[in-house]
């Protein structure tokens, strides 16, 4: 993931999250933002489609209609049409994403990114999930990737914390202590006792 | 590096550095960086970084501080190679504050704001001690008023305007009036105090300047064997703004470590303008209001709270140990007793005091000295204004035999400058008039002084006692600076051992006057006899 999400979506998400938990829609609507997720991810077009300032807002629109028209939720379809009538449906992707934060914020789920030099298969994660979900305190959902560069170990980042196990994070550790003894004996000073 | 390394030697340094290593996992706070430019990165994430806190980007090994926290980005400014940071790239939090390691090894060398050598004479020697950039100045519990001197070497500086160990003194004027001069000459006086008790150890920050410039200041330090108890810190004018911004705090953290541990050090900012314009852009990249003269609405904080940590420390050990924000890699070393003495510089446009900065900095400090472009170009060399340059604090540091000669020597001159006017009108002047005329004539000429010439106080004390008691009037004016050496030289010959001990005890007794007068009556007799004969 990266960079952050414009404070704008944020705020539609908010407001959309806010209305459906107060209209007890909350399951109809989750699962209507879960597919369009889905749909975005699944389809690259579909995401440059509605960021492009190029393509006219009717033309969206009518995608949209295509796509989804009685398929979603009035109150998904209302809010999206919002999104274009407000000229912010450039937004849509990151609104996707700000409102899966709020849903997981409001279930205590966590999302942990693991990078391991080998490749983990379910029986080698759930440990490792486990072990995860004891020290945040919270449901946990890893996110596995593999990353040979490591050379051995893993990486997990919560959130913004990083719990760096890898071989490659130790070497440079090392390297960093044997540069700056040999500075200081050079110096003739203080080598570390 | 002339013993040769033996192989079992590495090995075992080797040994010992694995020894204490142990592999476990390692726990940091990342952001990522989502734009860069100008010096500046924002960067999203970073949850719990604090301002002022130093930020690491591990992929290109630069650092940078973090300075605006807004909601959802943080603003850093990056120090070193900017345009190695890259959209992406991981930045990593150090949990420390932005500091430098200090080491009795920076004396004689010069360092970048964060502590670099960049004089090519290999790495910084001694223990260090990390001193953050930005520290509390001491409450008014570990201070002391200003008592010793600190002794310029400058003839109408000691004598008029006397600055105090502890005390800020403003150099201020134009363009091209000698106030580098002045703060080199102040530099090269503190040698004679390396041979007494209380040594003065030196900084010299030099702020946006040409690194030709800096490397001509270094040349004359070191030519006057004055760079042994001095360091250079060296922002020039190629740095980048956060560099140049930062300069005159990592001066001011080196001058807190000789400060605290119960010696004096003399710092000087060349120049705070030039600080100002490196905060007004990084503030303005940071999107920063502009207030005036587009300056950020905390220029006026910047200074002070730089400008606060000149101090002098109580002389008791055991208060001085309590000291607010004393960083704890020197709590075991403090002692009572030392000081910081700041000398920043402004450099005005075209005499204008009344501009933001100037003002300011005026308002901070604990007097000014004025140099003007029209005394500098009347060959009046310190180009000193000693009418509007003030002292607030330094009289009470002053040596007694000073005070008492110059008491004198600021009410003839304020009586020349009055008078100076009417004698344009031509020579239709009483006597009296005449008589003060001349006497200020000699005054001033007294008051020159060539560049790298400090002078001892007790010599000053001399050359002023002998004009302000009249005797150089019969003396023509283009004679006053040859008597000046020939006279000096004499009593250096004949009376070394009464001249020390009135630098010991500050006293001029009636004998040592008496001295004074006879010499220089004798010396004027031999010059004006001269002056009569035909060559």
């Amino acid at each position: 993931m990266r960079g952050g999400m414009h404070p704008v979506a944020r705020r539609y998400a908010r407001a959309l999250f806010e209305e459906a938990r107060a209209q007890a829609l909350a399951s109809a609507i989750d699962a209507d933002l879960q597919q369009l997720s889905e749909l975005l991810t699944a389809s690259r077009e579909l995401a440059r489609i509605f960021e492009s300032p190029v393509i006219p807002r009717d033309k969206k629109q009518k995608i949209l209609e295509r796509l989804l028209a009685g398929r979603v939720h009035p109150l998904t379809w209302r809010f999206l049409m919002l999104l274009i009538a407000k000229e912010r449906e450039h937004l849509l992707p990151d609104v996707v994403r700000a409102y899966q934060v709020l849903q997981d914020e409001a279930q205590g789920i966590v999302e942990a990114h693991v990078r391991t030099a080998f490749p983990l298969d379910e029986a080698g994660a759930a440990p490792l999930q486990e072990r995860l979900e004891r020290l945040t305190g919270k449901r946990v959902r890893l996110r596995l990737t593999y990353d040979p560069g490591l050379i051995g170990g893993l990486v997990v980042r919560i959130g913004d914390t990083v719990y760096d196990g890898s071989v490659r994070h130790q070497l440079a550790i090392l390297r960093e202590r044997l540069r700056r003894n040999t500075i200081a004996f050079n110096g003739k000073s203080n080598v570390s006792p | 590096m002339a013993t040769a390394i033996r192989p079992d030697e590495i090995t075992e340094v080797l040994r010992r550095e694995l020894g204490g290593f142990e592999a476990e996992a390692d726990v940091y706070e990342v952001g990522t960086v989502l734009q860069v430019g100008d010096g500046i990165a924002r960067i999203y994430g970073l949850q719990g970084v604090g301002a002022g806190e130093l930020i690491e980007f591990p992929r290109s090994g630069v650092t940078g501080m973090a300075l605006n926290l807004e909601e959802d980005n943080v603003g850093v400014v990056l120090f070193g190679e900017v345009d190695k940071v890259k959209e992406g790239d991981e930045a990593r939090r150090t949990h420390r504050v932005a500091s430098i390691l200090v080491s009795e090894g920076m004396l004689g060398r010069v360092i970048d704001p964060l502590g670099n050598p960049l004089d090519g004479k290999g790495p910084i020697l001694g223990e260090k001690y990390e001193m953050p950039l930005e520290r509390k100045a001491p409450g008014v519990i570990y201070r002391e008023p200003v008592r010793e001197p600190l002794q310029t070497g400058i003839k109408a500086i000691d004598a008029m305007i006397p600055i105090g160990r502890g005390q800020r003194e403003l150099i201020i004027g134009d363009r091209q009036t000698g106030k580098t001069a002045v703060l080199v000459d102040t530099i090269i006086n503190q040698k004679y105090t390396h041979q007494t008790d209380k040594p003065v150890y030196c900084i010299y920050v030099a702020i946006g300047q040409k690194a030709s410039t800096v490397a001509q200041v270094v040349r004359a330090l070191e030519a006057h064997g004055a760079m042994e108890y001095t360091v250079v810190v060296n922002a020039p004018a190629s740095a980048p703004a956060p560099m140049q911004f930062i300069a005159p705090f990592a001066g001011a953290c080196i001058g807190e470590f000789f400060r605290d541990t119960g010696r004096h050090a003399l710092v000087v900012y060349d120049d705070l303008s030039k600080q100002a314009v490196a905060y007004r852009e990084v503030s303005l990249l940071l999107r920063r209001p502009p207030g005036r003269e587009a300056y950020p609405g905390d220029i006026f904080y910047l200074h002070s709270r730089l400008l606060e940590r000149a101090a002098k420390i109580i002389s008791s050990d055991e208060v001085a140990r309590q000291m607010n924000n004393l960083p704890p890699s020197i709590k075991h070393l403090v002692k009572g007793g030392g000081s910081l003495t700041a000398l920043p510089v402004i450099e005005t446009q075209a005499g204008d005091v009344s501009a933001y900065i100037p003002t300011n900095v005026i308002s901070i400090t604990d007097g000014q000295i004025y140099l003007e472009a029209n005394l500098f170009n009347a060959g009046i060399r310190p180009a000193i204004n000693v009418g509007i340059s003030v002292s607030r604090v330094g009289g009470s540091a002053q040596i007694k035999a000073m005070k008492k000669v110059a008491g004198t020597l600021r009410i003839e001159l304020a009586q020349y400058r009055e008078l100076e006017a009417f004698a344009k009108f031509g020579s239709d002047l009483d006597p009296a008039t005449q008589r003060q005329l001349r006497r200020g004539e000699r005054l001033v000429e007294v008051l020159k002084q060539g560049q790298y010439r400090p002078m001892p106080v007790e010599e000053q004390i001399a050359i002023i006692f002998v004009a302000t008691q009249g005797l150089l009037d019969p003396l023509p004016v283009h004679q006053v600076r040859a008597f000046e050496q020939e006279f000096l030289e004499r009593l250096r010959l004949r009376y070394a051992e009464q001249l020390k001990q009135l630098a010991q005890t500050g006293e001029l007794t009636d004998e040592l006057a008496q001295i004074f007068r006879k010499e220089a009556q004798a010396l004027i007799e031999v010059y004006t006899s001269s002056e009569a004969q035909p060559a």
